[in-house]
């Protein structure tokens, strides 16, 4: 049986280390029962910070510091450790805190992604609940909201009406109601396959009030083209951060991916273009002239669409490639062009 | 405080009036530490620090050469006069606008900004006023002190040097409001807090002060955005930094930027000896878009997505942001958030504060080269520590 007195005396000697769960449980269980009893006696924040950080260190989980950082300071009311007020970690958590400490970490031993262990996430300026499956927002996405905003703050700077915008999977709606934060004036539609994504969307939306701008709707861009150009008018940008992987790479992939996010998120078929080239076939449609497309891609993409928009979409052509602050090519920016349907005269 | 002012009159009025430069600008560079000036040393009141309960004296900046003092400059013919015209050129908005009212003589705009400058002059004017005043009175006081009667001279002598006080108040009231307003002013600042020597204890100190700032700032109605907070385990703070918003804000800031002691009994010492420890305060002003830009390709920007193909093959939680500025070597480092655009904006924020603050300094030292002058740089960096500190 756990002995309590061990725990207590490893904690006074200052040195927290894990416990194997022995006796009637057995040897095999504790290979598999890898979380430590709970504390007898009270410890600080940062005993139990560094704590957990030891464990997820000797368990493999990836980035251990920042898991168990993330984690207290979200228990402790803060978004960041570096948030906290100097001195908060030494004081002593309350059994309830220690109790939800323990509750959160072991989650996350499971390998299950920060951002779903808080079930949320900040995105820009705004914060948003997250929810497995539902495709966790990446660093590089927030990137491709400034290159819009970017654009779409220069035409309402030369007094144009107010802009629609289309998102083409918008999984816990991320893009659209960072845009709609930004921009008072816009409004939005949103997209998703999955009916999970589309959920967490509208409770995004109401969280921050956005749900008047926003329409949502549970469509398969692949499977319904026909609905999604029924619920389009008037779109001027048409923004998505589509699955782009490339098949064969979801296997690499770390466990916090592969185990726990939506896979159709990711998977963009073989060559990873697959939805990527449904989205652009339909843009010409969906866009009013000079509309305009923006695209989060895999870096070895930009090429390939610019060639094959070249070859196989009427009406659109290719402006320009982005990178991301990591000096990646990133975003690939597309233009509708009604005035270039010379194919159909020349003969 | 005090020898800022008036180095900054000095520099404020040179452009105005020829005579100035010569008659009143006298450096002499000390030969012994001897001839330093004394340091002021001002009460930090506690109103604002919500912990701690002790007063602290924080040391000024250290000046390392001799200025005209308050007396000197105020004796000075050209101060006078300088005075006696502001004087005349009030009366002569106040007649303006006052007659305008039977006359109409005026466009309404013209007198709008006599209107303006009345309104403008009127605080400084009230204290030349009062200045006069209480040295007349001196003077009558000082009459007395030649009286036969002993009792009588006695009471004079001490009325006397209560007028000597307050003459000293005024003097440096006009000081303050002759200086013009700086465009620099205007803007927002960067405050950095940094522990200086002392070890723990200056950590802790360290904390209190950038604690008290924020007080300081919520106090006046001013945001307070951290940029970047490093903090020990033990309480303290190592360094840190804000960016401070709000209407008159650089102004009433600028003059934090120094070098700061405590001299006090720490929380962790056992044997309750008096400890002395150090923090640096700098206060960079934060200039807008328009008035400076930094080149992206002069930026080195790394985070922790830079290995392997990002995007949507990785999925970190560690969203720190570190620039580089490759022209000067000026590093910035963020990771206050958990995005990562906004730790890219606060290291952005940083970073141009501290160039912009290196600019400025540049353009002044240019200046007063070009005028002949050497000025010392306490006035804007960090200056050092008194001869009569002891460290360590």
């Amino acid at each position: 049986m756990f002995d309590s007195n061990m725990w207590r005396r490893s904690l006074n000697a200052g040195c927290p280390c894990v416990f194997r769960l022995t006796g009637i449980w057995g040897s095999r269980a504790a290979r598999q029962c890898s979380a430590p009893a709970f504390p007898a006696s009270r410890i600080t924040a940062l005993q139990a910070l560094e704590l957990w950080k030891r464990i997820f260190e000797e368990k493999g989980v990836s980035e251990p510091r920042h898991s168990s950082q993330y984690i207290v300071a979200h228990l402790l009311g803060s978004k960041t450790i570096e948030g906290l007020e100097p001195g908060r970690l030494l004081e002593f958590l309350t059994p309830e805190e220690t109790e939800r400490m323990w509750k959160l970490c072991t989650i996350r031993l499971s390998r299950m992604p920060v951002q779903y262990v808080l079930e949320e996430w900040d995105f820009r300026d705004v914060t948003l609940k997250m929810k497995p499956p539902v495709f966790i927002p990446r660093p590089e996405t927030e990137e491709l909201v400034e290159l819009v905003l970017g654009d779409l703050r220069m035409k309402s700077g030369n007094g144009d009406d107010p802009c629609t915008c289309l998102e083409v999977g918008c999984g816990s709606g991320a893009i659209s109601l960072s845009l709609l934060t930004s921009l008072p004036q816009l409004t939005a539609i949103a997209l998703d396959q999955s009916l999970h994504a589309v959920d967490l969307t509208r409770q995004n939306a109401l969280q921050l009030g956005l749900q008047d701008r926003l329409q949502t709707y549970h469509i398969d861009v692949m499977k319904d083209a026909e609905t999604v150009l029924s619920v389009c008018s008037h779109v001027s940008v048409l923004v998505s951060n589509p699955p782009y992987l490339f098949s064969e790479d979801l296997a690499s992939l770390e466990p916090e991916i592969l185990r726990f996010e939506d896979h159709s998120a990711l998977d963009g078929g073989k060559d990873g273009l697959e939805v990527i080239r449904q989205i652009l076939t339909l843009a010409p449609k969906i866009l009013s002239n000079h509309g305009r497309v923006y695209l989060e891609v895999d870096p070895r993409h930009p090429p390939l669409i610019e060639q094959w928009v070249e070859a196989n979409v009427e009406g659109l052509r290719y402006v320009e490639t982005q990178h991301d602050i990591s000096g990646r090519p990133r975003f690939c920016i597309l233009q509708t062009d009604k005035s270039r349907d010379h194919k159909l005269d020349l003969d | 405080m005090l020898n800022a002012m008036a180095h900054r009159i000095a520099l404020n009025l040179l452009p105005r009036g020829k005579d100035c430069v010569n008659n009143m600008l006298r450096f002499n560079f000390p030969s012994s530490t001897n001839v330093l000036q004394p340091l002021q040393f001002h009460e930090r009141s506690h109103n604002y620090c919500s912990r701690t309960t002790r007063t602290l004296h924080t040391g000024a900046q250290l000046m390392l050469a001799k200025l005209l003092s308050l007396d000197e400059l105020f004796t000075r013919r050209s101060m006078q006069d300088h005075l006696k015209k502001i004087e005349s050129e009030y009366t002569e908005c106040l007649n303006v606008v006052n007659s305008s009212v039977t006359e109409k003589q005026w466009s309404q705009d013209k007198l709008q900004a006599k209107r303006t400058k009345v309104s403008q002059m009127t605080p400084l004017i009230q204290v030349i006023q009062e200045l006069d005043l209480k040295q007349k009175e001196m003077e009558e006081t000082e009459m007395l002190m030649k009286d036969e009667d002993s009792a009588l001279r006695e009471l004079a002598e001490l009325e006397r040097d209560r007028y000597l006080q307050d003459i000293q108040d005024l003097r440096k009231k006009i000081s303050n409001l002759l200086v013009p307003v700086d465009k620099v002013d205007l803007s927002d600042l960067v405050v950095e807090v940094t522990a200086g020597v002392g070890g723990q204890e200056a950590m802790l100190f360290t904390a209190e002060v950038f604690d008290m700032y924020q007080g300081f700032a919520q106090h006046n109605g001013w945001s307070f955005d951290i940029l970047e907070q490093t903090t020990t385990e033990l309480g303290g703070l190592r360094h840190a930094s804000a960016c401070i918003s709000g209407p008159q804000s650089y102004m009433r800031m600028k003059f934090e930027g120094g070098v700061h002691r405590v001299q006090r009994v720490p929380k962790t010492e056992k044997n309750s000896r008096m400890h002395t420890s150090t923090m640096t305060v700098a206060v960079l002003p934060q200039p807008t878009e328009i008035s400076f830009t930094i080149n992206p390709k002069d930026l080195k920007i790394v985070t922790m997505r830079a290995s392997g193909a990002g995007g949507q093959h990785v999925n970190t939680t560690d969203s720190a942001v570190r620039i580089v500025h490759l022209p000067s070597g000026i590093a910035v480092e963020c990771q206050q958030e958990r995005s990562q655009l906004k730790n890219k904006e606060k290291a952005m924020k940083s970073l141009r504060a501290k160039l912009y603050s290196i600019k400025l300094e540049e353009e002044t030292s240019k200046r007063n080269n070009q005028r002949k002058i050497q000025v010392p740089e306490a006035d804007r960096k960090r200056s050092g520590l008194t001869t009569s500190l002891k460290i360590g």
